[in-house]
């Protein structure tokens, strides 16, 4: 009789461990889980990690080890389980006590054993250990997903369509990977997007008009102006006045190094008729991309004849034309724009 | 199939709860009210060991000891403890007797020490050499006289009563002879209820009767029984941090222990808690102490064994008070 409360006891005792160790492996995978997620989305929003799929494994696993290695260290003995099973369903230090003296033959002994056994017997596991997590893990994980949720959003990708009617309200352009670099200095690169944009648009219009004057050419373009169009003129004239004009590339990595380290020049003043009195010049001082900041910087162009500038403009347009009907992926019109900039006729604006 | 073994036991706890209940019954019909200090009382009763009893005079001190003494049929005696009382007036003397062929020789006369239930009446008054020779009778159960040794039948209990009013003229009991004490027992007036009751009996035409049950086989099986209850670990180092979170010097211990505790509890303090643990485990059909037990018992056990220094006296730092915040820091809720 003793002897069978006794590894009654026992057995029903590594029952309730084993859901103690569930719960305590589910609250290390609240914690570690929403540690990764953390993680791997600031790895991503930085930069160092290209893949988002790949991240999310990385960080799952991640989560899955820790939470596992968590729960092997701190993984509650039989001692531990009957200590809180006592506090949580007030034993009065019934468990702790029979466990004490389970082997003890002495009538007490047995008699603590059978009392302990009959208390916990008579309980179901999920009051003896609930499957709940603390405050404090449940704090930890709330905020972890609200982080969460607000990198999602911020970095999230503006449609096309969002953008285009954005545009047409007469906001400034939004790039569509221009987002994806969140934080202070995506934010301050953005900013001085905006500022170049918005304060650089009439010289952008009076550089359009003349170059459909020179090639006859862009009547498209020139009765239904395509937001894509203009954000590609915008890009690729360099005369955009304000603060500067901003390396595409350089923004979709969150880096404004590009745009901040170049040389202002004062160049054309006055030409532009929407008073954009000065150009900027960015010398590529800091350019994460070292060719391209090559190419863009470069302000003695040799090809300066008439013939290569109409071949140039008609190129331009129907890069332009591409580019408004979609037809160039996302994340490659940052590439024609740049490849146009490069091969811009010396002189041009 | 059950072992038999259990089956005494289960019966003898069972006993022993009749007996407690019982005890309980048959002093609440003499003395009223505070059912706290009557269970206290018994508790140390059971565990045979002595109680101080502290309060003003006429709150019914000597009623309540009596009256437990009458509820078990045990011998009792009273000592009303003046300043001439002397050492053998308390555990008895050599009185030259003729014996039945015509000798004289010695013969030991037993003092009322030897009862089974010793009230010493307003101890304080008595001189510390009287008091003194409570000491061994106490704690070794024996006396010496003329360099023989008389031994104290079980059960045996000292219960002392002491006045905290009417200082003048009394020799306050020495820390060694406190600590001998299993409680201290602080007697409070009686609500206006209470009072109204105790009038009711007391100045009616007959007394309330005490019945007698059981005498001192049962009372030295019951305390036997107590000490097989079980207590685990965990609790003993609880009890034992409580005693060392009385002492100044222990890192356990409270600013205000440090601040006016010359000297924390010895660990007599430890074992009068973990025994009356026992008992109230015993008492509530467990056969283990728990947590909860401790923290029932450790006011009692220990509010008399804190010595305040200087600063304790001045401030008239109360040391159940200072108890009760050793409580809260060392155990848990």
């Amino acid at each position: 009789m003793a002897t069978n409360s006794t590894d009654l006891l026992v057995t029903r005792l590594r029952e309730l461990r084993r859901r103690a160790t569930l719960v305590l492996f589910a609250q290390a995978l609240c914690v570690s889980g929403a540690a990764s997620m953390l993680i791997g989305e600031a790895l991503v929003v930085g930069g160092a990690a290209q893949n988002v799929v790949a991240a999310v494994v990385v960080a799952a696993t991640a989560a899955l080890l820790t939470a596992a290695a968590a729960t092997i260290v701190l993984r509650p003995s039989l001692r531990d389980i009957a200590a809180s099973i006592d506090a949580r369903l007030h034993l009065q230090d019934r468990l702790v006590t029979a466990l004490q003296f389970n082997a003890a033959v002495d009538p007490f002994s047995q008699l603590v054993v059978r009392d302990a056994h009959s208390r916990v017997a008579a309980v179901r596991a999920s009051d003896a250990v609930p499957f709940a997590l603390p405050l404090s893990i449940r704090a930890v994980s709330a905020a972890a997903a609200i982080v969460s949720a607000v990198m999602i959003v911020a970095t999230a990708e503006v449609p096309p369509w969002s953008r285009a009617g954005w545009t047409s309200l007469g906001g400034p352009d939004v790039p569509a990977n221009a987002a994806v670099g969140a934080g202070p200095a995506s934010s301050a690169a953005k900013q001085q997007l905006n500022q170049a944009e918005s304060s650089s648009a009439s010289a952008n219009r009076t550089e359009r008009s003349s170059a459909r004057q020179q090639s006859g050419s862009d009547r498209t373009e020139a009765t239904t102006p395509s937001v894509q169009a203009r954000d590609l003129s915008e890009m690729v004239s360099p005369s955009s006045g304000g603060t500067g004009r901003l390396e595409r590339g350089a923004t979709a990595r969150g880096d404004t190094t590009g745009t901040d380290t170049g040389t202002n020049t004062p160049d054309d003043a006055g030409v532009a008729s929407g008073g954009a009195s000065t150009s900027y010049e960015p010398r590529g001082g800091g350019v994460a991309n070292g060719t391209r900041s090559a190419l863009s910087t470069d302000t003695t162009a040799p090809f300066d004849d008439p013939a290569y500038r109409a071949a140039y403009l008609r190129g331009r347009v129907a890069a332009e034309s591409a580019v408004a009907q979609d037809r160039v992926p996302t994340d490659l019109r940052s590439y024609v724009r740049d490849y146009f900039v490069a091969i811009r006729p010396a002189g041009d604006k | 199939m059950r072992s038999p073994s259990l089956d005494v036991v289960e019966a003898q706890a069972g006993t022993f709860r009749e007996c407690f209940d019982h005890l309980r019954t048959e002093i609440g019909r003499v003395f009223v009210g505070q059912p706290s200090l009557v269970e206290q009382l018994l508790v140390c009763f059971f565990c045979q060991g002595h109680a101080l009893l502290e309060g003003a005079p006429g709150l019914g001190k000597t009623l309540l000891i009596r009256t437990l003494a009458d509820a078990v049929s045990l011998r009792f005696a009273r000592v009303q403890c003046t300043p001439d009382l002397m050492p053998a007036d308390v555990t008895g003397t050599n009185i030259l007797a003729e014996a039945p062929g015509g000798l004289r020789e010695f013969a030991f006369q037993h003092g009322p020490i030897f009862a089974n239930v010793v009230l010493a009446d307003e101890i304080n008054r008595a001189t510390p050499r009287t008091q003194s020779a409570f000491l061994e009778a106490m704690q070794e159960r024996s006396v010496t006289v003329f360099g023989l040794s008389h031994s104290i039948d079980e059960p045996f209990s000292v219960f002392a009563t002491q006045n905290p009013i009417e200082m003048e003229g009394t020799y306050p009991l020495p820390e060694a002879q406190l600590d001998r004490f299993f409680f201290k027992l602080a007697v409070q007036a009686p609500t206006l209820d209470e009072l109204a009751e105790i009038m009711a009996r007391t100045t009616g035409a007959t007394p309330p009767p005490v019945t007698a049950r059981f005498g001192a086989d049962v009372v030295r099986s019951m305390a036997a029984l107590i000490r097989q209850v079980k207590i685990a670990d965990d609790t003993t180092r609880l009890v034992l941090r409580v005693i060392r979170a009385t002492h100044p010097d222990a890192p356990e211990a409270t600013d205000a222990i440090k601040k006016y505790v010359r000297y924390g509890a010895s660990p007599r303090g430890a074992q009068a808690i973990i025994l009356a643990a026992k008992t109230l485990a015993l008492l509530a059909g467990r056969y283990h102490a728990s947590v909860d037990d401790v923290r029932r018992v450790a006011v009692p056990a220990l509010n008399h064994r804190l010595i305040l220094n200087f600063h304790g006296e001045m401030e008239h730092a109360a040391p159940v008070t200072l108890v009760e915040q050793v409580l809260d820091t060392v155990l848990p809720r």
